[in-house]
């Protein structure tokens, strides 16, 4: 009835239009599958030799073969030491000042939780998504959801687990969303992933007061990230003369290019303990 | 037992993209390897082995990225078939052709990452970073590109090779046994 030709042609539309409908719809939300989770569990422990073989190699470099500036280094980081020591006295200081109004309001120590060291042990082999694979998983108490963190802020969430490693989401990806403060001024809005390793500050009313420079802090309320931790900083900041919202361009305080180990915040345990307790 | 070379090599390409090159710095605006190995494939493989190895290194990467899932599994298989129709047209073994094949068949595959990105955030625009990123990895595709698809070649056809010398001596070890 049909020659060859136009049953082919049609077959060719057809799988471009089934494929292009089941595209947009898993690209709505992230979607994980047990073979992913099968992939990662069998790809991780690989990129973990491999990842561990590259540390020990740069290692034995860094120790044994390039000690030339070392005697530099060194002085720098004894000066360093030095202003850390003064500053962590002004910081004890501190402490003890809060303990001391903290005491008198009669405030509770809120939430405490656990944290996780993992190692990265694998980034994304797309340069157009970001995630990074670490070497905690379900074994190690990891779960869907949890906030990826390290000294300098906040890194990501877990959005997939599998036995001995997880994915994370950075939050410079695109589908990534973080609730966030400007913490001058507590304006409220979402930190969302951009390109070029850069966020966006958006939904920031008009209204509040931004400056460029100005950090942003996670507000708590997308019930994720503890508030208070810190995102980025404000680096450009426009205010359009239509439209409600501020744009703001927001670089954030890690660098994720030089990720190496991160931080799970477990789940958390509230401990309701009066902070006389803590002061004792 | 073919299938399990092209296994192997797209686990090690994968590691090899995820946990080598991020660390070198002149690399880390490297190509995707197995773009190339799509086109290894299209050009001088058929379809029973093309197809089924492209839907594997298509949920591979799906499983491993941060992608939509279905985003590789659609980008591989598409380049695959392009591959493969251009092959009936044009001699693609010439190396003047060949670079200009890889070259465009990472200009796609990085089109249809960045048309879905654009889609998951519509306010993303066509900065000058991603211009230089099309461009780094363009470039690095024409100059390296052909040079690792004669490496896929050379590393199939010795596997396939040693494939058959162990099947000829496991036959040869049942034949004497039976002939007992």
């Amino acid at each position: 009835m049909f020659s060859k030709k136009i049953v082919m042609i049609v077959g060719v539309i057809v799988l471009i239009a089934v494929n292009l409908i089941v595209l947009s719809i898993t690209s709505r939300r992230y979607h994980s599958h047990s073979f992913e989770k099968i992939v990662i569990s069998f790809v991780a422990p690989l990129q973990k030799v491999v990842t561990r073989s590259i540390f020990s190699v740069r290692n034995i470099w860094g120790h044994y073969f390039y000690l030339v500036g070392v005697k530099y280094e060194n002085d720098k980081l004894k000066q360093a030491l030095g202003r850390a020591v003064e500053k962590n006295n002004q910081f004890n200081e501190i402490e003890i000042f809060n303990i001391r109004l903290r005491k008198l309001l009669n405030f509770r120590k809120n939430v405490s939780r656990k944290m996780l060291v993992a190692e990265v042990i694998g980034k994304d082999p797309s340069p157009w998504f970001k995630t990074i694979i670490i070497d905690k998983g379900k074994a190690d108490g990891v779960v869907k959801g949890l906030p990826v963190l390290v000294p300098q802020g906040i890194v990501g969430q877990i959005i997939d687990v599998s036995l001995n490693s997880s994915k994370a989401l950075l939050i410079v990806d695109q589908i990534s969303a973080v609730d966030g403060l400007v913490q001058r001024t507590r304006a409220r809005g979402i930190v969302k992933g951009g390109s070029s390793g850069r966020c966006f500050f958006v939904y920031a009313l008009l209204k509040h007061d931004i400056k460029v420079g100005d950090a942003i802090v996670s507000s708590g309320l997308d019930a994720v990230f503890p508030k208070g931790l810190r995102i980025g900083r404000v680096s450009e900041v426009a205010r359009l003369n239509s439209g409600m919202f501020y744009e703001v361009v927001v670089k954030p305080y890690v660098d994720f290019e030089k990720l190496e180990e991160v931080l799970v915040l477990l789940s958390p345990s509230i401990k309701n303990k009066l902070i006389s307790d803590v002061s004792e | 037992m073919i299938y399990c070379f092209h296994i192997c090599a797209c686990l090690c390409l994968v590691i090899f993209k995820t946990t080598v090159l991020p660390y070198i710095p002149l690399f880390n605006t490297f190509y995707d390897l197995l773009a190339l190995y799509v086109i290894f494939m299209g050009a001088f493989l058929g379809i029973r082995e093309g197809i089924p190895v492209s839907i594997f290194m298509g949920l591979l990467m799906d499983s491993l990225s941060g992608c939509p899932f279905g985003l590789y599994l659609t980008t591989y298989f598409w380049l695959y078939i392009g591959v493969s129709q251009f092959k009936k047209i044009f001699h693609i073994t010439n190396y003047i052709i060949l670079s200009f094949v890889v070259a465009a068949v990472v200009l796609t595959e990085n089109m249809i990452l960045f048309g879905t990105s654009a889609m998951l955030e519509p306010g993303i625009q066509f900065s000058s970073n991603i211009v230089k990123s099309f461009t780094y990895q363009v470039l690095w595709a024409v100059f390296t590109g052909p040079l690792i698809i004669k490496l896929y070649n050379f590393a199939y056809n010795g596997s396939k090779r040693f494939f058959s010398e162990v099947a000829d001596v496991l036959s040869r070890q049942r034949s004497s046994e039976i002939d007992r």
